[in-house]
This record gives structure tokens, sequence and C-alpha cells, in this order.
């Protein structure tokens, strides 16, 4: 069943074309990695799916319960209200999408505020209770997120998102920038917590290794268009397009 | 060019002659003298000393007359004599808690000890243009409102020397400590300003800074570009001595009476679980009578040590050398104005880079 | 005083304040922008309550005006006069007695009544400027209601110092919709916005904006379910009436350090010394 479907959805950036003519669908659950170089539109993509930035043609559609719906159809609220209840957004760089003048528990407990959470004790547990899951030490609620490190840091804002169990979290390169010891204790948190909480993530990487152990399916983006896209399983062991074999046979190796 | 030079200097002597002319005006007016200056445009003198940097209001009314009421370049005149000026010895510092205060006033206590003496100040005047131009600038025309209930009580002659209340806030330690007695700074004026910058030299860089300058970023602070929570604890005006020692002596003898304006500011806790809440200070010092000048200057003077309290550096006041190397105006104004001079091989050079590159872009440059 | 008119502004100006201050009651706690004027007293002293009060005077208005509480505070005296000079209206100590009380930091200990109208000197109307200085990201926050983010401060400070370290100009929410600045009164006063029956204005003239709330709205603090509104006032009785239920003012008595407690509202103080012959 479609949570949410890009519908033909074009971007351009002064000349050039970010997105031509693009459409994709996302199930309920599923889990979608969309792969490409940088410069392949694969983040263009996801922001226009995420309602941060307008097609200039095209709609993105959302399921919030009656149906598919354009969600630009309810102004800047209602997708601010999606963003902020139905959706998640895991960033590259933590250091921006955190409060870095705000305690690890502030920063958990802040989407839950917003959803209307007003009990001081329940949001502290909750924030707890969340550390605890991305494996960062309880006793350090209090503290200003400027002392953890790269993957802390990630793994909070993977807890800062994920504390209101969003039907759809994006994420754009969230191990990005990691050690690739960091990386993978990141890929395992993630893999084990939205299958557990049954989220759909859209998920772009330039690292098919990552598309490999999250997604279920893989769309493959070059020059503004998707030019393959099929189980992952399916697109990584016997790609169709000549520019995906060169993307699979150019990490395989390593 | 040697017809070109010639008409520089023609240029220049007729500029200087017309300046002077329109200096002084008609010439049916009397012209105004220094003594008048200092006397009923004290504020301005006030200022001139302040940035400055020289305390002599004969000399300031003079660079004032000389300038043409421009005050910066007032300023600038002052600057450039002192900069001649030996520097025989250094004064001791100067005592503020035995000024004696023609005003003093706390925002965060009604009433305290020495009471609050408003002094000479428009701060409850009605800014009424007087109709009658010709006349003298009127104080404030109504008559004094006697306050309900009562009639208004005499003022008490000041005391010798009024308590602090930043003392009475540290009594209870609930202000931080003061800093250092300092072990004496770099000079500003005999040595160039370097980074990092500790707190007494940016003092002093404020006390000499432009005062719009300084009230802008105080003023920035107050509407969230790094929010202080200020409270004035105290504001006072008034003349202290200052002393020196000849070396030939070796005690103080005092050498005469300054006026400065002092404000010390109470700003919110900077507390947390572990450290006790407590109100941290800013300080403003200047020549003069300059309520503006001292308060502005103890909002910025607090907001440079944001990142000493711990607190994020994200607004302009809090970023010291931003505020430090753009704060003295005589720097400011020569630079700002400078780009008035010819300039045209630098631009000479600039054309032709950009018709080369519209070339290189295949536009038409024709209209270049 | 023929240069100016009654009550100093000219009647376009009250008229435009006078429209601004209508859809201020229309729409609780939002803030109205205004073509606020140079007024003959300085931006901070209250000119955006001056203009309100201005635009809102008429002949037969009894107008009380306190600082800090007091109405013999220099500032209280300058407007007083201001208005006294400029429009030759009755003034009053009496807060029943008003039927216009304008204040800076307090509302008055005496239950105000329906009919009177009360009008605040606000500095900084942007309840959200402690978050962010910048007044368009601000006026895009209250149009979607997007005030997650002012809870996780009073989160951060129970989290930091055990309870919320706003002490005045504690934010409020207006009828469940707007987050308003009640202007820098004590977090001790707050409770008396809610549900009274007075009229209350509320001007700031440096930022330009203007805001209401119409009598009997609901007027609730920002707080958590398990750290309730707990605002705090000097544990002490006045020294001069012994009231021991109302707001105190710190008195310095000498250099010894040693404090004293009186009455900020120096009417009220007044009102019940009289009552009790104290």
């Amino acid at each position: 069943m479609t949570l949410m479907a890009a519908e033909r959805v074009t971007r351009r950036f002064g000349a050039v074309a970010a997105l031509e003519d693009v459409s994709l669908a996302i199930g309920r659950r599923e889990i979608v990695a969309i792969v490409g170089e940088s410069g392949s539109g694969k983040s263009t993509l996801l922001n226009v799916m995420s309602g941060r930035l307008a097609p200039d043609a095209g709609r993105v559609m959302y399921d919030s319960g009656a149906g598919l719906a354009p969600i630009a159809a309810g102004g800047e609220a209602a997708l601010l209200d999606l963003q902020r209840r139905r959706w998640g957004f895991v960033a590259q760089e933590p250091r921006l999408a955190l409060r870095m003048n705000v305690s690890a528990g502030g920063n958990i407990g802040e989407r839950l505020m917003v959803a209307g959470a007003r009990n001081y004790g329940a949001i502290r547990a909750a924030a707890a209770r969340w550390l605890e899951t991305v494996e960062i030490d309880p006793a350090r609620i209090d503290e200003l997120p400027r002392g953890f490190s790269g993957g802390m840091l990630q793994r909070l804002q993977i807890a800062a998102t994920l504390v209101t169990e969003p039907e759809l979290v994006f994420m754009d390169e969230p191990t990005g920038g990691l050690d690739v010891s960091v990386q993978a204790r990141i890929l395992d948190l993630v893999r084990g917590l939205v299958r557990r909480l049954g989220v759909a993530v859209l998920l772009v990487t330039h690292d098919i290794g990552v598309a490999r152990l999250l997604a279920d399916r893989i769309v493959v983006m070059r020059q503004g268009r998707i030019v393959e896209t099929g189980l992952a399983d399916q697109v990584l062991d016997d790609p169709q397009h000549e520019y995906t074999q060169l993307l699979v046979a150019s990490v395989l190796p390593a | 060019m040697y017809v070109a030079v010639k008409g520089g200097e023609q240029a220049i002597d007729a500029a200087h002659r017309w300046m002077a002319e329109e200096r002084r005006g008609d010439p049916a007016l009397p012209e105004i003298t220094p003594a008048q200056i200092s006397e009923q445009l004290g504020r301005a003198v006030d200022r001139v000393m302040a940035e400055g940097a020289l305390y002599d209001r004969a000399l300031a009314a003079r660079a004032i007359r000389q300038a043409q009421g421009d005050l910066i370049e007032a300023a600038f005149l002052l600057r450039a004599y002192r900069a001649t000026l030996p520097r025989l010895v250094d004064s001791e510092p100067v005592d503020t808690g035995a000024m004696r205060a023609k005003r003093r006033i706390s925002a965060v206590f009604k009433d305290l000890p020495g009471g609050q003496r408003l002094g000479p100040t428009m701060d409850y005047t009605h800014r009424l243009l007087d109709p009658d131009a010709t006349g003298p600038a009127a104080p404030e025309p109504a008559p004094p409102e006697p306050p309900p209930g009562e009639p208004a009580p005499a003022e008490p002659p000041p005391p010798a020397a009024l308590p602090r209340v930043m003392a009475m806030l540290g009594a209870d330690a609930l202000i931080e400590p003061d800093g250092d007695p300092a072990p004496a700074a770099a000079d500003l004026t005999t040595a160039p300003l370097g980074f990092p910058a500790p707190r007494p030299l940016r003092l002093q860089a404020l006390a000499r800074g432009d005062e719009g300058f300084l009230l802008a970023l105080g003023y920035s602070t107050q509407r969230g570009y790094g929010n202080n929570h200020p409270f004035v604890g105290e504001l006072r005006v008034g003349e202290v001595a200052v002393s020196l020692v000849p070396p030939e002596l070796g005690f103080a003898i005092e050498i005469g009476e300054i006026t400065l304006t002092e404000c010390e500011m109470v700003n919110q806790f900077a507390g947390s679980r572990n450290v006790p809440a407590q109100f941290t200070r800013g300080y403003g010092l200047c020549f003069g009578h300059a309520d503006r000048k001292a308060i502005a200057m103890a909002l910025v003077d607090r907001a440079m040590r944001a990142g000493e309290l711990g607190e994020d550096v994200t607004a302009p006041a809090q970023q010291v050398e931003f505020v430090l190397s753009h704060c003295d105006n005589i720097e400011a104004t020569g630079f700002v104005e400078h780009l008035k001079l010819p300039h045209h091989v630098d631009f000479q050079s600039e054309l032709e880079t950009i018709r080369a590159l519209r070339a290189a872009a295949g536009d038409d440059d024709a209209t270049l | 005083m023929q240069l100016y008119n009654f009550a100093y502004l000219d009647e376009h100006t009250k008229r435009m304040i006078r429209r601004a201050i209508l859809k201020a009651v229309a729409i609780p706690g939002h803030q109205i922008p205004f073509a606020s004027r140079e007024m003959p007293l300085p931006y901070g002293w209250g000119t955006g309550g001056i203009q309100v009060t201005a635009a809102i005077l008429g002949p037969d208005d009894v107008l009380k005006v306190i600082d800090q509480g007091a109405d013999d505070t220099t500032n209280a005296v300058s407007i007083r006069r201001f208005f006294a000079r400029t429009s030759s209206i009755r003034t009053t100590t009496r807060t029943p007695e008003a039927s216009v009380i304008q204040t800076r930091h307090r509302i008055p200990e005496t239950a105000l009544r329906a009919g009177q109208i009360i009008v605040y000197q606000v500095p900084i109307p942007e309840p959200l400027y402690r978050l962010t200085p910048s007044r368009a990201d601000a006026a895009r926050m209250h149009a979607l209601a997007d005030y997650g983010a002012m809870h996780v401060r009073l989160y951060e400070d129970i989290a930091r110092h055990g309870r919320v370290a706003l002490a005045y100009d504690y934010p409020v929410m207006v009828n469940g919709r707007y987050l308003m600045s009640p202007s820098p009164i004590p977090a001790y006063d707050n409770p008396k916005l809610h549900m009274n029956p007075a009229l209350q204005l509320f001007g700031a003239g440096r930022e330009k904006r203007l805001y209401a709330l119409p009598p009997y709205t609901e007027v609730r603090p920002l707080d958590f379910e398990d750290h309730p509104f707990d605002p705090h006032r000097a544990d002490a009785a006045c020294a001069l009436c012994g009231a021991a239920d109302t707001y105190l003012d710190e008195l310095i008595a000498d250099d010894t350090g040693r404090r004293r407690f009186i009455c900020s509202d120096t009417d009220s103080c007044d009102s019940r010394r009289e009552e009790t012959g104290a």
C-alpha cells in the first residue's frame, strides 16, 4: 500500500534540471534507498519529497489515513504538521539538526513537546529510555551535545527523530563523514529500530554498501532521472542499467 | 602632469579658504568662543573628550569649533594632538568609589543607602520643542507636580562616599566577584590592539569607542542578538580625583579632578545545577557626563564576556574581535571616507578585467 | 499648550491607533503592527503605553499612572504630568477611582473591575525573541502556533536549575492560541491577567506593536503538569502595612546591608494602612 508518492516531479536550479520528470512510490514500512553520485539529483528528490523544496512541476502525495493527498494542499501549517508529527528527518550533519545549546534530554524531548507533551517527568523518562536505545549513557541526559563524538551526535539525532515514532523517516547520508566502524554501529542500530517501529524510510546515500544493508528497494539516479529501480538484492546482484553496473562494480570489490 | 599637480594645489587652497569661510558663517554674527562651547555644549565636549581619549575641556571645545561641530572630526583633532604629547607618567587608578557624585541612580532598588539622586538629567523632561525659537533653550516649562500625598522632600546633601550597589549584592554573594584588580594591562594608546584581548584592554577600547556604534550593539543585545538580561545596578556621574606619583617624590599627589560616568550593570545569572545562580557584571566608564555611552559600554562589555561565561557566541556584540576592530570611529571614519580619494588606477584594472571576463563569456561588451 | 491636541496626539493618529486596538481586541494576544509615532518621551519610557492611553482617553476619564507599582516613581510622575498638561483630565492614585490605568511592570493589587482599562508599557512585545532574534521567524512561528521550542526552554531550566528560571515577563498562552509577553511584570502578577474583568491593552512604541486581552480572556502561563507555574515573592510582610500577600520591594536600609520590605503597590499599601489605622 502506497504511503507516499512523487508524481512526475521536476526541479530546476537555473538552467540545470536537478530532477526531470521523476516518479517514485514508497510503501508503508518500506525502506527505499536512492543511490547515485553527487549531482545525480538524489538529495533534491529527498528534499522535494520531504516538503523542504517545492517542485517546479509534478506533485508529492502522502496518505495520512484518508488516501493519498498532495502534501502542499493544506498550506504551510499542514505541511509542518506532517513534518513534525508523521515524518522525521535525519540529516548528514547532526550539528546543524540538533540544538547544540540544549541538553541531550531537551533535544530528544523537543518533538514530544511540539506534539503536545506537557509532563516533564514523562518527557524526561522517554528521553532517558531513548538515550539507552541509541546506546548513549542515560546519565548524560543533561549534558550539552557539544562534548559528544560524531557517532554519538548522530545517534542522538536518530533518537530525537524516532522518539515520536513517525510513520516515515527521511535520511540524508546518515553515516556520511563517520569512521567505518562507527558507521557499522549506526547502520545496525537504524536497521533494528526501523524494523521494530515499522517505520518507512527514504534514504539517500552514495554508498552502495549502506543501501545493501538497509534497503528493501533501491532506486538508482543519474542526471536527474531514475535509471533503475528494483528489490535491493535484484539491483545489486543483477544490475540492468550499465550505470548501475558501474556503481555496483566500483563498490563491491572494496 | 605638471599642470595637474598645480591644479591640485590651487584646488586644495581654495577648498580650505571656502571651508574656513563656511565655518565662520555669517560675519555679522559674533564668533562662538570655546568657552561658550565648553559651558553651553557640555555634552558635546564630553563626547569629544571620550572618543578623543584626552581629558581637556578647553582643547575639546576648540576642536569642536574648528571641526564646525562635526564631533568625530573634533575627536580626531584631539587624538592627533594627544599623539604628540610626551607620556611622562601614569596616574594612579582613579577611585570611583570616592566619587563626588552629582548623579547616582540604581534601577534595581527603590531606595538604598545614600539615596537615589537624579542630578542634572533630561530623563524625565518632555521633549517638546520650545516654540519660541529665538528664546533661550528652555528647561522643563511645567511646574513640578507635588508627589501625591506629601510635599517633595528637599534633597539631602551628598554623602562623602556613596556605598556601591554592587558591594551590597556582593555581600550576599549574589553577584560574581569583580575582576582581578588588574595587573597593568597593555596600554591601547601605546601598544597595538591584539587578540585575544583581555577584559582590561577591551574596556580601554570601549571607553574611547564610538558612542553610536556601542549604542547600536548594546541595543541589539536587548532585542535578542545576544541577550544578557541587564539591569542598571548603579549609574553614577561626578568628579573623581586624579593622583600620580612623581618619581622624584615617591608618593601620590593629587593633580586635579575629572568628571566620569560609571555604569555597573547587573546581568542575569549564569548558574547551573552545580554552580549556584548568581548575577554577572558588565562595566562601563567614560569621560564626562554620558549615561548613554556608559550604559551601552556596560552592555557590550557583558556581551563580550559570553565566551568566558560559557554562553554561546552567536551575536555581533559577543564577538570580541568584531567589536574591538570596529569600535574606533577615528579609524572607521578614515577608512570609510577614504573611498572618496582617487581610485582610478585600481578601477581601470577592474574595468579591464570585467571586459576580459565578458569577452570570454561571449557577451557583447560594447556597452562598457 | 494650544500647539497640541487633547492628549497630545492628533485625531487622525488616535483613530489609527484605535483601529489597531480594535483588531487587537478581536484577536486576543496577537501582535498588531501600528504606525507608532515619535513621542516627546524617549522610547523605553513608555511611548507605546502613552500612545494607547492618548488614543483612548476622553475628557471624562480619570487616569492613574504607575511605574513599579508606585504612583510616585519618577517615570510615573512624568507621564501623569504629561497627560495632565496635554489633556487637563483628572488624575488619581486610587486604583478603584481610575477609569484608565497606565502601568509599567506591575498589575495593581486591588482587583480591577469591568469597565476599567489597564494599559501596559511593553519594551519587547515578542515573547519568542528569547528563541530567535528574527521577527520574521517569530511571525511565522506565531502563524503556525509553533511554540514547542518555548517548552524546550522551560524543560532546560527545570533540568538545569530544578525550576523554571523566568522571574518576570513570563510568557503566557492566550485563549490557547497565541503566545504572549505579559510585559515585564513579575511572574507573581501573571494570575491577574487571567479572566480579568477589565480590558487589558499592551503598547510597544519602539517595536510598533500593540496587543490586547479583552475582558474575561483565558490566560495561562507556560508550564508542565508536574511542574506547575509557581511564581516567587519575597517571604516577608510589608514593613508599612503588614500585608503578607502583596508583591514587595526590597530596600537596603543601611550600609550594613540590612533589608526592609515594603509594598510595591503604594496605593494598595496606603489603603490598607488607612483601613487598619496603621
